[in-house]
Formats: structure tokens, C-alpha cells, sequence
């Protein structure tokens, strides 16, 4: 079983633990709960404002480049409709068209005007394609059949990037023509690239295939394949997130253009626009550490506090019962003492009345009175019951002082009683007792029985620190006019500094493994304030220690 | 060193005072011895006074033995008495309380007799404790006796366990139960004694003259070789 002191630490210690885990659990569990709710919060609110956002732009967009081309083929629509075809075959006229439609709407390039054998009949603009056949090209086939077409970019005869917007006009006798012309992909371009963008922002415009009819900043060029994958179609704008194979995390909005081949795109780096809400998660999550922090400390501070004051209460609470337990103990021990010191003195007068009467009646005959052997028996018999009755009387004494009384004491009387105890070990360790008593000390009113425990736990503490051939000085004189100080020292081992802070308090002891409790100064400063009076003790390692106790000339 | 680990230690003072009444007994007895060889070697001298002085030595002889034997149990009981917790015969604790009670019981006239079987196991047990409860419950009764009477204290192994038996047989004072006094007297103690292991106090009446206190230990456990 493990000793009394080092169990009641540990329950201390666990009491300790305890309320730091509790309290903290309490205290952490619901800011800890709550900043994990706000941090999730925040986040969804901001990635919800991202999507959003960036469904708007497409939305935006889309409605832009869908009125630029609806503007133009509505355009072509009412020239077609507004002239005859012979107004239309007419070069000048056309080319007179072409002018205004540069100067309202831009973006035109040039106009032409194909029969229905698919060979371009008139022609106005800067290149000489008057004469050519396009009854094999797909955008031909396809405006025969739908009426309007809005072609992808492409190269054509030209060799350059362009993209063609075609109306068909059929006539009540059922011939047809058709009217074409070439947009100017700059302007086209220019739609997406004024377009402001934060997070790294993209726009870019695919055709059904992937391929890219407008540049992009991160996915390639016109007439590349895009590394992305194509968004399935969908009648609205659509939001997801993607993550590349290098790790990026992006945002794609989509939207397919209706009655043209295009995919509207905008892409934007996800990191880019969470900047904000990581630096207010870093804020958030720092805050967050503080306030752990000073609540631990609080806490931990808080704790430390309170067990140490229940540790510091509960060990006077245990040094007061240790008194009374030895107070009860002693004077249990002093009656049983008492008792067995009255059982020891009568057979003690029987046995010297018997001795007495034999020394009688051999002394009154005269055939004894000179006999020396028999004289010297009986008087060894006598002397011996006289020593056995002064041992028994100190037996007495010392049990009636253990017991709690009251009693006028000489202080060197007190001193010498208790040396008596001792001398027989002072003698076998050769330690040199000095004694110097005041004789102007009265006798104290006081407790005999502690002030003699008090001593003799001093002086046994004195031994305990010399080595053989030690000297120890007792020292008794008054201190002012009401008080009497006894000093008590010796020349042993002394006390370091460090335990002298802690000589007097319960359980510190240097010598546990030696079965020391602990307890003995502790009990000593225990009853030297019971009697009224105080102790103090100054010592050096090496040179020796001196207990100094004052004691009140009659308690209070 | 520091020297916290030294205790005051009264019952050490006692032992100590019991031993130096031991030595100066033995100093007795041998000078007793002496004085009867020589006495007996002189018989013709000492003519009629031999027969009177020959009673004297008798009565110094015994009454020196009666008394190293109370101061050896005094001794004994002291040397157990500072230990927390020791293995120690039941039979030396009721001797030790019996010689405690002995005065009181003198002065009551009331005469104690001691019974113990040579075999009683051996307990452990705060010896304190334990020999605090043993000697309360006989100076209960004897307190709780009239003038003359007798008290028997019982010491014996039975199923297994060790019976201390207290038996008052004799006139009571009016008012007393003993089994309130019983319960008085083992409250304080109860922390002291492994009542885990089978201390059982119990008190009962015989007619109106016998008043009989036991207390059942259990000793099973306890048979172990290891002495005090």
C-alpha cells in the first residue's frame, strides 16, 4: 500500500486533473462547436456567392453575345425582305447596304448574295470572291434547309478566321437566293475580352466540338481543342467545380447560345476567389487560439488556485487531527500508564516492608549485626525497590503529564527531566550536553506535558542531526517581560535553505525511506501554538541548526 | 539530513522506563537469591525465626516474580502499541488487558479470571485500536458491576474464528445496557480494525446476573508464521 501522504497527493493530483479536463470540456466544447458552425457557415455563404456571381456574368454575357448576333441576322433578315432580288444583284446597291450596316451596327466585313446553284452571284468587300461555289460547303446546305444560319469560325477561301451569318429569302414562285455575310471576329473577340474578371478569370466561347473560336487566356488559342471537358448541354446557365489534374480547383460557368454553334465559358480559379475568406479564416481561426489559450490559462490558473487552497486546508485539517488523535492517544496511554505504575508500586511496598522486617530481625541479633554479607543483601534488596519506586514515580510523572493539564513548571527542572531521557544515547554517541538556564526564569503556567514533548522532540531532532562527539547547548532566558525563549543548539548537519522554508509543514520529511513520517516538527509547531507561543528556527548546512521557542509566562 | 523524520515517541520513554524497572528487579531477585542461600546455610543460627523468615523470603520471592511478569507485559504491550499494523497473538493482548483492568477490578473487589487456549491464532489489526476496544469493553463491564462478583475473559478459537469473550456474572447497577456501551465503545475504533474481514461485536444477557460481550475476529487468513 502505498504511505498515507503519497496517496492523498495523488488524489490531489487527480482532483487537479479532473477540474481542468471538466472545466475545459465545459468552456472549449461550445466556443470550439460554435466557431466550427460560423467557420462552415461562412464558407458555404462565400462559395455560394462565388457560383452566383459567376452564373450572373455568363447569364449577362450569353444575353450580350446572342444580341449581337441576333442584331445582325435580323439585319440581313430585313434587307433581304426589303429588296428584290434584282436590288440586291445590283453590286452598287450592295455595297451601299454594306456602308450602313458598317456605320450602325459594325462588325460587318463584306456582303454577298448566292443563287440558288450555290454561286456567289454579287459581291462587296475586300475580298475577290465573286463567282465562287459554295453549293458543297455544310453552312450552305444548312441555310437552304433551316432559312438562317450562323456558321462557326472558320477559314474559308479567305484563309482567315471569320465566321458567317446567312439568311435565306425564297420567292412566291419558288426560286430562292441567299444573303451572307462575314462578321468580323475582332468584335466578336471584344465582347469577351472587356469583360472584368476577378480570381484569375477566363471567357472564352467553344463551338460543340471543344474547339476554341475565341482566345483564352488559359486554354489555348483559336481553332485549339480545350483541355477542359465539354459541358453537357443545358437550356439554362449552369455553375460546377472542377479540379484540373494539376490540382487546381476551378469554377466553370457555362451556356449553350441558342441557333448558333457556340458554348459561352467562363472559368475562374477557385483559390484566387477565396483569398478574402482565407485571410478571414486565419483571423477567425487566431481568435480562435487566443481565446483557447487565455480560457486555458484562466482555468488552468483558476484550478492550480483552488486545489492548492483545498490542499493547503485539507493538510491543516489532517495536522489538526494528527494532534488530536495524539492527544487522545497520549492521554489514553498516560492513565494506562498511571494504572500499571500503581499496579507496580504496591507488590514494590510489600516486597520493601518484607525486606524491612527482615532487616530487623537479623539487626536486633546480635549473631547478625556483624555479619556484612547479610546486611549487604538486604540493603541491595532495599536499594533496589527504592530505585524500582523512583523509576515507577517517574513512569508517573510522565503519565500524568501526558495527559492535558495545567501546572506551574520550572523551565530548567523541565529541561533536566527530559534530558534525563536522553542522557543514556548522549553518553554511548559522546555528545556533549551544555545547559544554561537563566535564574531569573519564574515558573511558566502552561501545558507540562506538551512543553515536555515539544523538547524532547527538538533535542531528539538535534541528535538525530550530529555525529558522535556532537555538542549541544539548551539555552533558557526570558525574552521582554511576559515570555521565556528556550534555544536549542546544535553543531550538526543543519538545514539547506530550500527545506528550511518547509521544515514545519505536514508530510516533508528527507527521510521517508528511512520511516520517517513527517510529521514530527509539523506536530511540534502544532503544539507550541497551542500553548500560546512561537517557534523559529535558523541553521546553516555544515555548521548546525537552533530552535528557538517562546513561550507565554502563563497561558492565555 | 533533515531530521523531520525523528517522533516524538512517549512510548518509547515508556519502554524505556519499563526496561529500567526490569533491570533493577532482576538486581532484586538475584539479590533475593542470595539472601535465601545464605539464610538456608545458616538455619541452626536463625533457630525460631527460621520458620518466620523462611515466609518472608517466600512472600519477596513471589511477589518479585508477580511483578517482573506485569512489567514484562507492560513492555511488551508498550514495544506493539506505536505500530500502525502488526501480526500479534490475541492471547498476549488479553493477558496485557486483563493486567490493565486488574486495578479496577481490585478496588471493586470483583475477580478476574483468564482463559485463553494455547493454540489462539494470531490477527493483524491496528494493535491501538484493537487492545483500545478489548480493554473498553472489560472496564465497561467491571464499571458497569456492583461490588464483588466476577469477570471471566475468554480467549478461543471457534469455526474458524477467534472468540474474545467478556462475561461479568455478578450484581449491575441499574441503567446499564451493555450493548449500547458496546456500540460506544466501537465507533471510534471501527476505522482502525479490518472489519472487512469478519469483526463481529455482539452482547447478550443470561438472567439478571450474567452480561456477556464477544467479539468475533476472523482469523483465517492471519496463520501465517510472521511475528510481531
Amino acid at each position: 500500500m502505498a504511505p498515507l501522504p503519497y496517496r492523498r497527493t495523488c488524489q490531489f493530483r487527480r482532483l487537479w486533473y479532473g477540474v481542468i479536463s471538466l472545466t475545459s470540456v465545459v468552456a472549449l466544447f461550445p466556443l470550439i462547436f460554435l466557431a466550427v458552425i460560423d467557420y462552415r457557415a461562412t464558407q458555404h455563404d462565400l462559395e455560394s456567392e462565388i457560383l452566383l456571381r459567376t452564373s450572373r456574368l455568363v447569364s449577362n454575357t450569353r444575353r450580350t453575345i446572342s444580341y449581337f448576333l441576333e442584331e445582325r441576322k435580323s439585319a440581313l433578315d430585313f434587307i433581304i425582305h426589303d429588296n428584290s432580288f434584282e436590288q440586291c444583284a445590283d453590286p452598287g446597291r450592295l455595297a451601299s447596304i454594306l456602308d450602313r450596316l458598317k456605320q450602325t451596327f459594325g462588325g460587318f466585313i463584306d456582303l454577298g448574295l448566292i443563287d440558288p446553284l450555290g454561286i456567289q452571284r454579287v459581291y462587296v468587300g475586300p475580298y475577290g470572291l465573286t463567282g465562287k461555289d459554295y453549293s458543297v460547303q455544310e453552312w450552305y446546305r444548312e441555310v437552304v434547309t433551316q432559312g438562317t444560319y450562323i456558321s462557326d469560325i472558320f477559314l474559308g477561301y479567305r484563309n482567315i478566321p471569320h465566321l458567317v451569318v446567312a439568311v435565306k429569302y425564297a420567292s412566291e414562285s419558288g426560286s430562292y437566293c441567299v444573303l451572307r455575310a462575314t462578321l468580323d471576329t475582332k468584335k466578336f473577340n471584344k465582347l469577351l475580352s472587356n469583360l472584368e474578371m476577378a480570381g484569375e478569370g477566363d471567357a472564352f466561347i467553344i463551338n460543340h466540338q471543344g474547339i476554341l473560336q475565341t482566345p483564352s487566356r488559359f486554354h489555348g488559342k483559336v481553332f485549339e481543342k480545350i483541355s477542359l471537358p465539354i459541358p453537357k448541354y443545358a437550356p439554362k446557365t449552369r455553375v460546377y467545380e472542377w479540379e484540373t489534374p494539376e490540382g487546381t480547383e476551378l469554377i466553370i460557368g457555362y451556356r449553350y447560345i441558342k441557333d448558333s454553334p457556340f458554348i459561352l465559358m467562363v472559368t475562374k480559379q477557385k483559390s484566387e476567389l477565396m483569398k478574402p475568406w482565407y485571410n478571414t479564416r486565419k483571423k477567425l481561426i487566431g481568435f480562435l487560439v487566443i481565446s483557447m489559450v487565455i480560457i486555458l490559462m484562466v482555468i488552468f490558473g483558476g484550478t492550480t488556485y483552488m486545489v492548492n487552497r483545498i490542499y493547503t486546508a485539507d493538510q491543516k485539517l489532517i495536522m489538526t487531527l494528527h494532534q488530536v488523535e495524539y492527544s487522545n492517544k497520549m492521554a489514553s496511554l498516560g492513565r494506562l500508564a498511571a494504572g500499571v505504575a500503581h499496579e507496580i508500586n504496591n507488590p514494590l511496598a510489600i516486597i520493601n516492608e518484607k525486606a524491612g522486617l527482615i532487616k530487623d530481625l537479623l539487626t536486633f541479633k546480635k549473631e547478625y549485626a556483624q555479619d556484612h554479607t547479610l546486611s549487604a543483601a538486604i540493603e541491595v534488596i532495599l536499594s533496589s525497590v527504592k530505585r524500582c519506586g523512583r523509576i515507577t514515580k517517574r513512569l508517573l510523572g510522565f503519565a500524568r503529564h501526558m495527559d492535558v493539564s495545567i501546572q506551574s513548571i520550572h523551565v530548567g527542572e523541565m529541561v533536566s527531566e527530559v534530558l534525563e531521557f536522553l542522557h543514556k544515547e548522549a553518553e554511548y554517541r559522546a555528545i556533549t550536553i551544555s545547559l544554561d538556564i537563566s535564574d531569573d526564569i519564574p515558573q511558566i503556567e502552561t501545558d507540562a506535558g506538551k512543553l515536555q514533548q515539544i523538547l524532547l522532540n527538538i533535542i531528539n531532532n538535534a541528535f538525530a542531526a550530529m555525529e558522535k562527539g556532537g555538542n549541544l547547548e539548551i539555552s533558557a532566558g526570558m525574552s521582554g517581560d511576559d515570555r521565556v525563549s528556550i534555544t536549542i543548539t546544535d553543531d550538526g548537519c543543519g538545514i539547506s535553505q530550500a527545506n528550511l522554508k518547509q521544515i514545519f509543514e505536514p508530510f516533508f520529511s528527507t527521510k521517508t525511506l528511512a520511516g520517517g513520517t513527517g510529521l514530527g516538527l509539523s506536530i511540534t509547531y502544532g503544539l507550541v501554538q497551542e500553548l500560546g507561543g512561537s517557534i523559529d528556527v535558523k541553521s546553516e548546512e555544515g555548521k548546525g541548526t537552533a530552535f528557538t521557542v517562546t513561550l507565554p509566562l502563563a497561558m492565555g | 539530513m533533515l531530521r523531520q523524520g525523528v517522533q516524538p515517541d512517549p512510548v518509547g520513554m515508556a519502554i524505556e522506563l519499563t526496561e529500567k524497572i526490569s533491570l533493577r528487579l532482576g538486581e532484586l531477585q538475584s539479590a533475593a537469591d542470595r539472601l535465601s542461600r545464605i539464610l538456608e546455610r545458616e538455619r541452626e543460627r536463625t533457630g525460631e525465626d527460621a520458620p518466620r523468615i523462611d515466609k518472608v523470603m517466600v512472600s519477596i520471592e513471589r511477589h518479585t516474580r508477580l511483578l517482573s511478569g506485569k512489567v514484562r507485559v507492560v513492555n511488551r504491550f508498550f514495544r506493539r502499541i506505536g505500530q500502525a499494523s502488526s501480526l500479534f497473538d490475541l492471547k498476549e493482548l488479553i493477558e496485557e488487558a486483563a493486567l490493565f483492568s486488574a486495578r479496577l477490578a481490585h478496588l471493586k473487589r470483583i475477580a478476574v479470571t483468564v482463559q485463553t487456549d494455547e493454540d489462539l491464532p494470531k490477527f493483524r489489526s491496528n494493535p491501538a485500536g484493537l487492545h483500545f476496544l478489548v480493554s473498553g469493553i472489560m472496564a465497561r463491564i467491571l464499571t458497569g458491576m456492583r461490588e464483588g462478583g466476577t469477570l471471566l475473559v475468554k480467549g478461543v478459537e471457534q469455526d474458524g474464528r477467534a472468540l474474545i469473550q467478556v462475561e461479568g456474572k455478578g450484581q449491575w447497577k441499574e441503567g446499564f445496557t451493555e450493548a449500547v456501551e458496546v456500540d460506544d465503545l466501537f465507533r471510534p475504533v471501527a476505522g482502525e480494525i479490518p472489519v472487512e474481514r469478519g469483526v463481529v461485536l455482539s452482547s447478550e444477557t443470561e438472567g439478571l446476573s450474567v452480561k456477556r460481550v464477544s467479539l468475533f475476529l476472523d482469523v483465517t487468513t492471519d496463520r501465517s508464521p510472521t511475528t510481531t
